[in-house]
């Protein structure tokens, strides 16, 4: 069974008298484990059915089957518990809280499930390292560079093991020696444990990384490159 | 000039679209303005009201400007053949009336000859009556004569002027206050906006005129419903005090002056300081990241007790500790403004409503107040009581009290005496049945009646300046200090409490104790308290040696008397009382010659009293507190609306991390909690505090003409500004959580579009 499945997804916005389809009846399957990268032009509709997946936003029609379960049917707390269980996400704009340092943001989603810190602090030391955010964590946001900030912000969505992480652009802000840290660092958690990983992204060196590659082009998404052409 | 004038309005037909076209941002600057225009309007209207009051009413009810009393028959027709006397072509004055009572000499009858000043130089034809006519009425005989408040019209008017400005002025700075602190809080939330216009070029002066120009748009738009609001509540105020309602042209542009004189410096300073700002430290904030204070560590959140939503609540009002300071003290400062402004209109009821003498009576030197006349004057119907007043400051008796330390606030600042304290700023006053009588208009603590029985005792009032100086408690002992000796001589030039310090050492004094049988708690005082002895004991401290070193006992001598009348007495009915006071005197006192031995003096205690009632101060007063009070809301929901506004974003940051509504409702409530709390503990130390500096400055403002008050805070009034203080913090901080569900149960409703 995928661990992530779209059916027939919708998912429209109303400007003045124009409707527009961003997500234009998506059909999508990712295998558990699987590393998706979705690429696309500007105002493509990648995001919104990023968003859409992760439950952050509601289609208009379709279904979205997250480990069995249509997530579209499920009331908002249902759904924002789930969502902290098993789902990390990192925005497109980091989305930190401003009042919070960067190791507060970053242990945030562990504290609002009730996760003890010795559960965590492993994994937690791991990635401050990894993303060389040693001198940053007593550091409000406004503190930080804007890659600082990218790297809290995916440090905040690795800090619970979410089965699935959804990254909108995640190396955006990034160096290109800093991206491929921060991409092997996503890979290797995601093998540690069996982590289905969603990215949205420009970057086709990126991309390539990818078990699959889909291209979004005016909401409608289609394969790019399969993982047998990928083994290829 | 037209073209000037066309922009101009142009200018502000497009301020005015823009603030409709946001008006969800600018419907608190609506509501201020409203207030603001209902503020100036209604002081105005009732100031206007009073003004014109004092004319008429003083015009009805006095038709002459001076009377010339006691009056002989030569003096009398004197001023009457004089009344046409014509002095370049000026007509000084018209004989209104002529009273003639009877003399104790049939063949010397009296007069009293009412006089009115021509047209409207009535003052300076005053002058040049007494330049052409008193030296020859003085060499006629005998007499006095007493201006009316007809005379003194101008100076009432000229006071209620400086009142009237002076309410304005603190209404008009309200005002300014309450729309700049509004509009800097906008200021302070929309920084980004602001450093996206400057750093495409706007000035201070562009950024100002856009600002000036959105808020007389605004102005304009709520000043009809403003003076729909004012003129209703004007007419009741002045039906209730039967004076006419003024209101004309004058007042409509003296409005509109105001109030753009209000926008204008509301916006002024704001702006100034924003425009000074570098712009990127501006553009950084549009997410609040500016407000937060930056912390030394970070919080374990996990180690700590509690649920998420309270650790991170509290953390969170800890981190934006800037912003929370400034919406807290902008909340509780109108509440604790507003009672305040009701408590002083308290004050000064209290002023209006303490008896206040009527009719002063001044004896001259061959004669006195005594029993004589007291007891048919106390009779006559409509006498309250008469008070009589004769004292001798210790000072000039070379004689001093001593107090014992605890009994002496640290107000007093009284110079030392061993272990004692020692003043010397205290009125020996003699003290019979008519005077205790008359005390007890005051609050009096213990029996002042022992001081008849018993020489030893005495009657205090407690403070001077109209501070409280003294803790005495009826049954505490002072000592009187007599001079005795020298101990050595000097000459001094010293005032006071050092002339004091010097006298007791350079002097020796002999000492008698007396025992406090009552205290006076709210006696007025001027820089000296008094202690009522009795007769004894007066003329004891007032006796002097003669030549061969006998000692003469002092004498107790009225030298004038004040009449208070009772209260709820009509105009006519106190001017019957007048007549009868005089008929009263002159029968006791006329001696058959030309001698006038008591001149009455009527004080127009109650006039004074009715002219500053009207206009309906009181509840004027209470318009300008509860429109003060209802800035408090409207200041902290419209920072909150925003500040929680920019936080949208946060808590659906938080419900993606798996937050549920019961945590987000949690931090909205724990936040309102203790912003609820915080405000109504600071809005009780600052209200209390304004109120004792306010209550201390009106009683040293109030003088020994004015009354001491009592410290009255109004505590229905308080209570009520604490609920709405703590209701506005908590609901500011609530509301916004309804808000951000009803947004995501609208997101949740799927359209149907396909």
């Amino acid at each position: 069974m995928p661990i992530l499945e779209t059916v027939d997804l919708i998912k429209q916005y109303k400007q003045s008298e124009e409707v527009i389809t961003a997500v234009d009846r998506v059909n999508l399957k990712v295998e558990d484990g699987e590393f998706i990268a979705i690429i696309g032009t500007s105002g493509s509709g990648k995001s919104t059915l990023l968003h859409v997946c992760a439950g952050l936003d509601r289609p208009n029609s379709g279904k979205v089957i997250i480990r069995g379960q249509d997530i579209v049917k499920m009331k908002a707390d249902e759904l924002s518990r789930y969502r902290g269980r098993f789902m990390g996400i990192v925005f497109q704009t980091h989305n930190l809280l401003p009042q919070l340092t960067a190791y507060e943001n970053i242990t945030l989603p562990a504290v609002m499930c009730g996760i003890d810190a010795i559960r965590y602090e492993e994994h937690l030391n791991k990635l401050i390292k990894t993303l060389d955010l040693e001198n940053r964590l007593n550091h409000l946001p406004s503190e930080l560079s804007g890659g600082q900030r990218q790297r809290v912000a995916i440090a905040r969505a690795m800090i619970n093991r979410p089965q699935i992480l959804f990254a909108d652009e995640p190396t955006g802000s990034l160096d290109k020696e800093n991206a491929e840290e921060v991409l092997n660092l996503m890979l290797k958690t995601k093998e540690m444990i069996g982590q289905t990983l969603i990215i949205v992204t420009h970057d086709m060196d990126i991309a390539q990384r990818a078990d699959k590659i889909y291209r979004m082009d005016n909401g409608v998404l289609r394969l790019y490159r399969g993982k047998e052409e990928k083994e290829a | 000039m037209g073209e000037s004038f066309e922009r101009r309005l142009s200018e502000l037909k497009i301020a005015g679209k823009s603030v409709l076209f946001n008006f969800k941002q600018y419907v608190w600057f609506f509501a201020v303005l409203f207030i603001i225009q209902s503020l100036l309007l209604l002081t105005l209207i009732s100031q206007q009201a009073k003004l014109t009051n004092i004319r008429s009413t003083i015009e009805s009810e006095y038709n002459y400007h001076l009377v010339v009393r006691s009056a002989n028959k030569t003096q009398t027709a004197y001023i009457r053949q004089n009344q046409e006397y014509v002095f370049a072509d000026d007509h000084i004055y018209d004989v209104v009336s002529v009273y003639a009572y009877d003399a104790a000499d049939a063949a010397r009858p009296k007069y009293d000859v009412y006089i009115r000043f021509f047209g409207e130089e009535y003052e300076m034809h005053g002058r040049m009556f007494f330049r052409f006519h008193e030296a020859i009425l003085e060499s006629l005989g005998d007499f006095h004569y007493e201006y009316s408040p007809l005379h003194d019209v101008a100076d009432y008017e000229r006071e209620a002027f400086w009142t009237t400005a002076l309410l304005l002025g603190f209404v008009f700075l309200l005002s300014t206050a309450a729309l700049a602190l509004l509009f800097n809080t906008r200021i302070n939330h929309y920084r980004f906006d602001y450093g996206v216009y400057m750093t495409f070029g706007a000035d201070r002066k562009r950024l100002a005129k856009q600002s000036f120009n959105e808020m007389t748009a605004i102005s304009l738009m709520t000043l009809l419903p403003a003076l729909g609001f004012s003129l209703f509540v004007g007419a009741a105020i002045c039906r209730h005090a039967d004076i006419p309602l003024r209101f004309g042209l004058f007042e409509l542009l003296l409005l509109l002056v105001l109030t753009a004189a209000v926008n204008y410096f509301a916006v002024f300073l704001p702006v100034k300081r924003v425009s000074k700002a570098i712009p990127n430290r501006l553009l950084a904030s549009a997410d609040n990241s500016d407000l937060v204070l930056s912390p030394k560590i970070s919080v374990h959140l996990p180690g700590q007790k509690g649920s998420f939503a309270k650790r991170l609540a509290l953390l969170t009002r800890r981190r934006f500790v800037k912003y929370n300071a400034l919406v807290l003290f902008s909340t509780v400062l109108f509440g604790a403004l507003a009672v305040n402004i009701y408590f002083l209109s308290t004050l000064e009821q209290q002023l209006l409503q303490k008896p206040t003498a009527q009719y002063r009576l001044t004896f001259s030197d061959a004669y006195g107040y005594d029993a004589y006349l007291a007891s048919p004057l106390q009779k006559l119907p409509g006498v309250a009581f008469v008070e009589k007043r004769e004292a001798t400051v210790a000072s000039l008796l070379t004689s001093h009290v001593l107090f014992d330390p605890s009994d002496v606030l640290p107000s007093a600042d009284l110079p030392e005496s061993g272990e004692e304290k020692a003043a010397h700023n205290v009125y020996y006053t003699a003290c019979d049945e008519e005077i205790v009588s008359s005390l007890s208009r005051y609050r009096v603590e213990g029996d002042p009646s022992a001081v008849l029985r018993d020489d030893k005792q005495v009657i205090v009032s407690d403070s001077w300046d109209n501070v409280r100086r003294l803790s005495l408690k009826p049954g505490d002992t002072v000592r009187i200090a007599s001079f005795a000796s020298r101990r050595y001589n000097a000459t001094y030039a010293m005032e006071s409490d050092e002339l004091l310090r010097f006298l007791l050492d350079a002097n020796r004094y002999t000492y008698e104790t007396y025992t406090v049988c009552a205290v006076i708690r709210d006696m007025p005082s001027d820089p000296n308290f008094t202690m009522y002895v009795s007769e004894d004991t007066y003329r004891q401290l007032t006796a002097t040696k003669d030549e061969e070193g006998n000692v003469i006992p002092g004498e107790i001598r009225y030298e004038e008397a004040y009449v208070y009348a009772e209260e709820g007495l009509t105009p006519r009915e106190l001017k019957a009382l007048h007549e009868s006071i005089l008929r009263l005197v002159r029968d006791a006192y006329d001696v058959g010659n030309e001698t006038i031995a008591v001149t009455v003096t009527d004080l127009n205690a109650d006039l004074k009293s009715r002219l500053d009632a009207a206009g309906g101060s009181a509840f004027v007063y209470a318009a300008i507190a509860l429109l003060t009070l209802l800035v408090t809301p409207i200041v902290c929901f419209f920072s909150q609306t925003i500040f929680y506004g920019k936080r949208r974003q946060e808590f659906t940051l938080l419900r993606s991390m798996g937050a549920v509504t019961s945590e987000i409702r949690s931090l909205h409530l724990i936040d309102g909690g203790v912003f609820a709390l915080s405000a109504s503990v600071l809005y009780t130390i600052l209200t209390l505090t304004l109120s004792a500096l306010l209550f201390r400055f009106r009683n040293a403002a109030a003088g020994i003409e004015g009354m001491r008050v009592l410290f009255d805070l109004p505590l229905s009034v308080f209570f009520i500004g604490l609920a709405l203080t703590a209701l506005s913090a908590f609901l500011s901080a609530y509301l916004p959580y309804v808000s951000f569900v009803r947004g995501e149960k609208k997101a949740e409703r799927s359209v149907e579009f396909q």
